[in-house]
């Protein structure tokens, strides 16, 4: 009873936002030209997602961000946690890393198309590099953030570096790995849309840029609303593994 | 064969150590207890050979070590069972004793709970188990009681003793309590504040008796041993 009621709350600011929406800006033509309606947008997701273009664009974002989340988490995560092995590997990449991590990686979107071409290769990379220097530089500051007493109480049953690394180093950074997946989830989607926005022949950034080229504001939020369903997947998934993942850890290091 | 001769430390050209000498520490219980701060478990350290020391002739032979840190250590991400297993997995060891030393340190029915949800009486126990599972010939305690209730302390120290019988195993332990020292040791060893060295070594002798941290503090013999140690440890006056 308690849980439904939280829904019902929680869907209470949303229905009265659209239905405001609807019922003011509704036979206005100019105020719809600027801003849509919710009513035109519900129309868009209906229709196209019947003649498919919609579920088209949508599995194409889909799969370059899911494809590049993937990537660029796993070999920031395992360059990041290695880094650990060698502090003076560590001091010499650290300007490196900062420099990559906090460069606009989105300035190299017409790079990439260059490189990797229009199709989904080099949205997938745009992907990769959004989310890789992320995971790297979490995943390294959680393994320089153990706590030194459980090395030490390993080192007394005489461990190995790597033992070190497996019962320790990597379980005590699971935290702060699984809050760069957290973050990354926006910005493999991010790098996803804006490799599409620059160019591309399918996907929701190139439904987004071909519908603001038209002024159809509808649509353009319907393509809005696809991207917001593919960030809340994402989190749903990711905040699903958080504990599967903790255990296997756990039991197979 | 364990065999811990003269040794010193310096940190950063201060001498913290000079001329400690242990000899025939073999099937006993030896207590380091001194001044706050004297260096007691620097000198843990250095047999446990965490820290090593240029001017140290510490030979173990081999012998396991099983050291016990003043705090619990317990991993936060593993339950009690996976925690007491460390050592045993580390040291790619099968010792089938795990649920025997559960039951009698009194924490069945614990086994899967995560150190957050226990006491600190009971976090401490698992410390110990930790320790010993692996078998280890030389144990070396710092201050591994602080944190408990007078009757778990009893209790776990009656296990140690016995555990220390059966295996014929060398404690080494760290305290500032007098009292755990005189009815657990069978050496005390008094030090000197910095730089550290030995001030006296105080042989412990019950005549006989099997050692029992109860009936010790009953006797006119542990009046004797607390007046001696505790003239010896000036500041507590």
């Amino acid at each position: 009873m308690k849980f439904n009621k939280l829904i019902i709350y929680r869907l209470l600011p949303i229905v009265v936002f659209v239905l405001i929406w609807e019922l003011l800006f509704r036979g206005n033509k100019e105020l719809i030209f600027y801003y849509g309606l919710p009513s035109e947008i519900f129309k868009y997701l209906v229709s196209k997602t019947i003649d498919g273009t919609l579920i088209k664009d949508f599995f194409v974002t889909f799969t370059e961000t899911v494809i590049g989340f993937i990537i660029g988490n796993i070999f920031g995560t395992l360059i990041g946690l290695s880094l650990w092995f060698s502090n003076t590997l560590f001091k010499i990449s650290k300007p490196y890393i900062i420099a990559l991590g906090s460069a606009p990686i989105f300035a190299l979107a017409p790079l990439m198309i260059i490189w990797f071409g229009t199709g989904m290769y080099s949205k997938i990379m745009m992907a990769v590099f959004s989310t890789l220097f992320i995971a790297l530089f979490q995943a390294y500051s959680g393994a320089s953030d153990v706590n030194p007493d459980y090395i030490k109480l390993l080192k007394t049953y005489k461990a190995s570096k790597f033992q070190i690394f497996r019962k320790i180093v990597v379980p005590s950074s699971i935290i702060w790995v699984i809050g760069a997946f957290k973050i990354n989830v926006g910005f493999a989607l991010l790098g996803a849309f804006i490799g599409e926005y620059i160019s591309s022949n399918a996907g929701l950034g190139h439904l987004i840029l071909v519908a603001s080229g038209l002024f159809d504001i509808s649509l353009v939020l319907t393509g809005v609303l696809l991207m917001i369903a593919i960030a809340l997947l994402l989190n749903i998934c990711v905040s699903k593994i958080e504990k599967p993942l903790k255990k296997i850890i756990i039991k197979y290091l | 064969m364990i065999d811990i001769k003269n040794f010193s430390y310096n940190s950063s050209n201060n001498l913290v150590i000079s001329n400690i000498l242990i000899e025939n520490i073999e099937d006993k219980i030896i207590t380091f207890i001194g001044p706050s701060g004297c260096g007691k478990t620097t000198i843990l350290n250095i047999i446990s050979g965490l820290i090593t020391s240029n001017e140290s002739s510490v030979s173990l032979g081999h012998n396991n070590i099983g050291y016990m840190f003043q705090e619990d250590l317990l991993l936060p991400w593993r339950t009690l069972k996976e925690n007491v297993k460390l050592g045993l997995e580390i040291l790619k060891n099968d010792n089938d004793k795990i649920g025997e030393y559960i039951s009698s340190f009194e924490l069945s029915g614990f086994e899967n709970y995560y150190p957050e949800e226990l006491s600190g009486g009971m976090k401490q126990r698992a410390a110990l188990i930790r320790t010993l599972l692996p078998s280890p010939n030389l144990i070396l305690l710092d201050e591994p009681f602080s944190n408990l209730d007078f009757d778990i302390k009893i209790r776990i120290q009656k296990e140690l003793l016995k555990y220390q019988k059966d295996k014929k195993a060398t404690v080494l332990l760290v305290t500032h309590d007098i009292e755990d020292a005189i009815v657990l040791s069978d050496e005390v060893i008094i030090l000197s504040d910095k730089p550290t060295s030995i001030k006296k070594t105080i042989p412990i002798n019950f005549g006989g008796v099997e050692k029992n941290p109860i009936e010790y503090r009953k006797s006119y013999k542990f009046i004797d041993y607390f007046t001696e140690i505790s003239k010896e440890l000036k500041y507590l006056n």
